[in-house]
């Protein structure tokens, strides 16, 4: 690679230089080197939970007039989804061959979303031998419509006659 | 078809090459000059493409054997913090097993091993920053702000990662994130799931 520069004067001399490249060269190989092996190829995704809804450290705040509609429950069970914020006024979605329902649960957080458009809290349950995906899949359904305030809670199955 | 320029040519290369230079006596020079500019273009654009991916913050392992949940609506690891895996029969920590759950007792609400675990990380995080505020008194005294990432295989019990958060939550950590792997809203897998 040369560099021209323009002379004037009446002789005419030669001003092209010779660029030395291989410190560049050299500069770069190392550069390329250490960024392929610092380079993250795999970006990690994640759902995040704030199991304290409120910093317990805060005085808790007075209880506001009117009470606060009951917050949206997702149940996870063995045999179904159950979804609602009342027990007589929730809904039950009952397991389909081998898969859950996630289409009818998605219709019915998206029409609680319709009528409690500024909710944001969501109380996910799963009870014992509930997989994991499931809870997953459940969070993800709700963040899909704004509910960001999560709690997860679970215990022993329960009975499914609490639920219609 | 190559184009010549109007003239005289030499009816043969040698002959060519004597009239051009007659002091290299008609030998073949054993130098090529190489054209380098094409290669550092090329270098140049790689530096700058592994430049915009960097991450100084590093990556966060998967541990092998593991396959994470999908979802559409994660979206990417905002904190760093300690990694909780929780795998058929074992949790980690870090990558070192804290307790295998057969020898646990079930019924227990959280795991003991992995509270006393977190609760000693959480008292060397308290134990820097007093150390940092009684060198700069003027610093922020923030409450605790434990984050943590929690990875689960997606067949495990939930009750298993539950256990795990309790415990988690009783050592004072309350702010989860569970490693899932990003769906693409038309289906399509998105990373992760690496070991």
């Amino acid at each position: 690679m040369g560099v021209s520069v323009e002379g004037g004067g009446g002789r005419r001399k030669n001003l092209n230089a010779n660029l030395n490249l291989v410190p560049f060269i050299d500069l770069l190989s190392v550069c390329i080197t250490f960024l392929i092996a610092t380079a993250v190829w795999v970006e990690l995704s994640s759902l995040p939970v704030d199991q304290a809804l409120s910093d317990p450290n805060t005085p808790p705040a007075p209880p506001p007039d009117p009470p606060p509609p009951p917050p949206l429950t997702v149940h996870v069970r063995a045999d179904g989804v159950w979804v609602g914020r009342k027990v007589e006024e929730g809904r039950n979605f009952a397991v389909v061959g081998e898969s859950y329902d996630w289409g009818g649960v998605e219709t019915e957080i998206e029409s609680d979303r319709r009528a409690y458009p500024d909710e944001e809290q969501v109380v996910i349950v799963t009870d014992d031998g509930v997989e994991y995906q499931h809870m997953i899949h459940a969070l993800d359904l709700t963040r899909k419509f704004e509910y960001t305030k999560s709690l997860l809670g679970g215990g022993p199955p329960a009975p499914s006659t609490a639920v219609r | 078809m190559p184009v010549f320029t109007p003239g005289r040519h030499p009816a043969y290369e040698p002959i060519g090459r004597l009239r051009s230079n007659p002091l290299s006596g008609g030998k073949k020079s054993g130098f090529t000059e190489l054209n380098l500019t094409a290669m550092v273009d090329m270098f140049t654009v790689i530096v700058i493409f592994l430049l915009q991916s960097f991450s100084g913050e590093g990556e966060v392992q998967v541990h092998k054997n593991l396959t994470l949940p999908d979802s559409e609506e994660a979206g990417p690891l905002a904190e760093r913090g300690p990694i909780i895996v929780v795998m058929h029969d074992e949790v980690l920590l870090d990558g070192d097993v804290v307790a295998s759950l057969e020898d646990e007792a079930a019924d227990e609400p959280g795991i003991s091993a992995l509270t006393e675990k977190l609760v000693k990380i959480r008292d060397a995080n308290n134990e820097v920053e007093e150390e940092l505020r009684r060198r700069d008194p003027s610093r922020e005294v923030k409450p605790f702000d434990g984050h943590l990432i929690v990875q689960a295989d997606e067949e495990t019990d939930f009750k298993l990662v539950r256990r795990a958060i309790f415990s988690a939550n009783e050592a004072g950590w309350t702010h989860l994130q569970f490693s899932v792997t990003k769906l693409m809203a038309n289906g399509g897998g998105g990373g992760g799931g690496e070991g």
